[in-house]
């Protein structure tokens, strides 16, 4: 559809254009933008005939109606929101998000591989002279453990 | 146009600051507005009512996040358009043309088999025309079906748009221009594959 159709194509569907507008002249000369809006407009009295031009009134007592409504929606129990597809679907999803992270974390956890036991090995600078004399060699153990510093 | 200041601003106000009289007085204003829109699409009182009430208990609670962008008739006319639409989504729209799914209207009509009044198309079609028509809309995003509906059967101009959404005038016109595209894609397609069906 050419530029100039296009842009007055609210006014050519509503009819308010004058038959000598630049619009109206182009689509007597040009047939592919005319058979556009004519399909345009086709579709367009499509959709007019779901206008209703008379104006209705609901029944009365409508406001008490709307109100019993939002009281009855107002008191709908946690079971009700569970049991609302929507939210159920969400709840799932949730946990299911919630179970991948604990899995993923405990998995991460078990597949690291385990730290080295911390061994304390006690260096002696200069390692007593032992065997000789068991009474001896008692002191020193004696002596070893009371100095002992990590 | 500032919807912030308008009268029904304050009202909106006044909602949001817990006053039921103005919700009250919300519903009595529009509800004569609401229920024709919702009749005006499924044509069948028992439906307008139950929707009706629906769109009310919506607006009530949805009130509170109200943001002043567009005038409160559109933020309520697009709840109701949306409400409908869910509507004949969980109906799963309904099927043509049993007499029992004819508009009352037009039910007497048949029932006292008289004939379609004068210059009026037939019955069939009619019905089968509005079903097209609810169809193809149901093709668009939501905000595109409201303004058309808006422009083709409420009938406000371009101007009143821009002022009702807040959008300005060019930017309602190219959304109007890729809805109507759309809607003609998916007549055209429709056509192809179900060609019994009513032509617009």
């Amino acid at each position: 559809m050419h530029q100039v159709v296009r842009e007055r194509l609210e006014d050519l569907l509503a009819g308010s254009l004058e038959a000598d507008s630049v619009a109206e002249l182009h689509l007597a000369a040009c047939e592919e933008c005319r058979q556009q809006v004519e399909a345009f407009r086709s579709n367009a009295l499509l959709i007019r005939s779901l206008r209703y031009s008379q104006e209705i009134a609901p029944a009365p007592g409508f406001y008490a109606r709307v109100m019993d409504r939002i009281e009855a929606r107002r008191s709908a129990s946690v079971w009700n929101a569970l049991l609302d597809p929507a939210f159920a679907w969400r709840l799932a999803v949730g946990s299911l998000a919630a179970l991948l992270l604990i899995g993923s974390f405990i998995f991460m956890r078990e597949a690291q591989p385990p730290e080295p036991a911390v061994t304390v090995i006690a260096v002696q600078e200069h390692p007593p002279d032992l065997g000789s004399d068991p009474l001896r060699d008692r002191d020193t153990v004696l002596v070893t453990l009371a100095t002992y510093r990590e | 146009m500032d919807h912030r200041t308008s009268d029904e601003a304050e009202l909106v106000r006044r909602v949001q600051a817990g006053d039921e009289a103005a919700f009250r007085e919300i519903v009595e204003r529009y509800q004569s507005k609401v229920y024709s829109i919702i009749y005006g699409i499924l044509r069948n009182h028992n439906d307008a009512e139950d929707i009706a009430q629906q769109v009310f208990a919506k607006v009530y609670f949805s009130i509170p996040n109200f943001d002043f962008r567009s005038s409160l008739l559109t933020w309520i006319y697009k709840i109701t358009v949306n409400e409908c639409y869910d509507y004949l989504r969980k109906r799963k729209v309904r099927k043509l043309v049993y007499e029992s799914d004819l508009p009352e209207d037009d039910d007497q009509r048949v029932q006292l088999n008289e004939p379609a009044r004068d210059q009026s198309p037939p019955i069939d079609d009619v019905v089968a025309r509005r079903d097209l028509a609810l169809k193809l809309l149901a093709k668009l995003p939501p905000e595109e079906r409201d303004l058309l509906l808006l422009k083709e059967v409420e009938g406000h101009s371009v101007e009143e748009l821009a002022e009702m959404t807040g959008i300005n005038e060019n930017t309602i016109k190219v959304k109007l221009f890729r809805a109507r595209q759309k809607l003609l894609k998916a007549a055209q397609r429709m056509l192809r594959t179900a060609p019994g069906v009513v032509t617009p």
